[in-house]
């Protein structure tokens, strides 16, 4: 269903005269990834990942799928890699200011 | 949403909120990522990027305002991070069109190699074949080849399949993510032709094509009459294509 309404997205639209057209997809390796790459000549892929080991397992899954496609994987991105501490304090509020 | 259908929110949980310091170096909260993970052999290193965990990368995203664009000077790690991802997959896209095509595989057909990925394929009309075409920086070929042929192979390899095996292989209903072979339940009635020798007069709707359609990089997507799917790499039919030209 998702595959079918992404084919008749990305094959519906008039994209007109593209240098590059990039494809945010959703995570992992489901069916809209599949007809993605079976519906486009795709150049590449860039994997988004964070650190923990379930996010870098899914990640894997997907770049093996990407290659078995023929899609090779240009570059991966590794979010919330490392926190680069530049002053000595007990604790930091990192993300959230309430 | 919870108060207007008068459940009491009695907490709020804030997660990753605070990070707890013991001095000022790097710290890996969430472990050590992609660094240890170990890939098959036919996928090359991965240029891995890393981006910090980064209130001024939150507050730009929180404002709308990318910190690409403002570029405040106390931001050079996630700036660094940025700037490498740019690099490295501007450098990439590049490399991967201008290329050495053998990069994406070549076959050789009547001592001419060509390029897998030029290769197109369509059903000749009024035959049961198809004709493939093939082309490379000086010139081009056509080879016809019986579709018995194409269904008696294996569809991601393109080795000729026994016959035990393409009799599985037509009674069963099975997808498969490594293959990438869909093959779909074929009809009863195809089924009990399949698994009984054709009748004199009768054709072999196994072997007749009614739809083939390129599925991106991988291969063709063949329709057969039985009611069977199933994809064939480039490679298969290059294969078909190189091994009928030599007959």
């Amino acid at each position: 269903m998702a595959g079918k309404v992404v084919t008749q997205l990305v094959k519906g639209t008039d994209w007109g005269d593209l240098d590059v057209l990039v494809l945010d997809l959703p995570p992992g390796t489901g069916d809209v990834q599949l007809a993605i790459c079976q519906e486009l000549q795709l150049s590449g892929a860039v994997a988004v990942t964070t650190p923990s080991k379930l996010a870098t397992e899914d990640t894997r899954k997907g770049i093996e799928m990407f290659t078995s496609l023929g899609v090779p994987t240009i570059a991966v991105v590794e979010n919330m890699s490392y926190f680069m501490v530049r002053v000595v304090a007990r604790s930091l509020q990192w993300l959230v200011s309430i | 949403m919870f108060q207007s259908d008068s459940l009491h929110l009695t907490t709020q949980l804030f997660v990753t909120s605070f990070l707890q310091c013991e001095g000022g170096s790097k710290h890996h909260p969430f472990g050590q990522g992609l660094q240890g993970v170990s890939l098959p052999e036919n996928i090359s290193p991965l240029n891995i990027i890393q981006m910090p965990v980064s209130t001024l990368t939150n507050d730009a995203n929180d404002s709308g305002a990318p910190i690409c664009l403002t570029r405040p000077s106390e931001a050079s790690d996630e700036l660094a991070a940025f700037e490498q991802l740019a690099q490295v997959v501007s450098k990439g896209l590049l490399s991967l069109r201008y290329s050495d095509p053998e990069a994406d595989g070549m076959i050789v057909v009547d001592g001419v190699s060509f390029e897998l990925q030029s290769l197109s394929c369509s059903i000749v009309k009024g035959k049961e074949a198809f004709s493939v075409r093939l082309y490379s920086e000086t010139g081009a070929t056509k080879v016809e080849i019986p579709a018995a042929d194409i269904r008696g192979r294996d569809p991601k390899t393109g080795e000729m399949l026994s016959k035990d095996s393409r009799a599985k292989d037509s009674q069963s209903s099975s997808s498969t993510a490594d293959s990438m072979v869909t093959v779909t339940k074929a009809t009863e009635a195809a089924t009990l032709t399949r698994s009984s020798p054709p009748k004199t007069g009768k054709k072999d709707i196994t072997t007749i094509p009614i739809n083939v359609e390129r599925k991106g990089k991988y291969g063709y997507a063949v329709e057969w009459e039985d009611g069977a799917t199933i994809i064939y790499t480039l490679q298969a039919l290059g294969k078909a294509a190189a091994a009928i030209s030599t007959k």
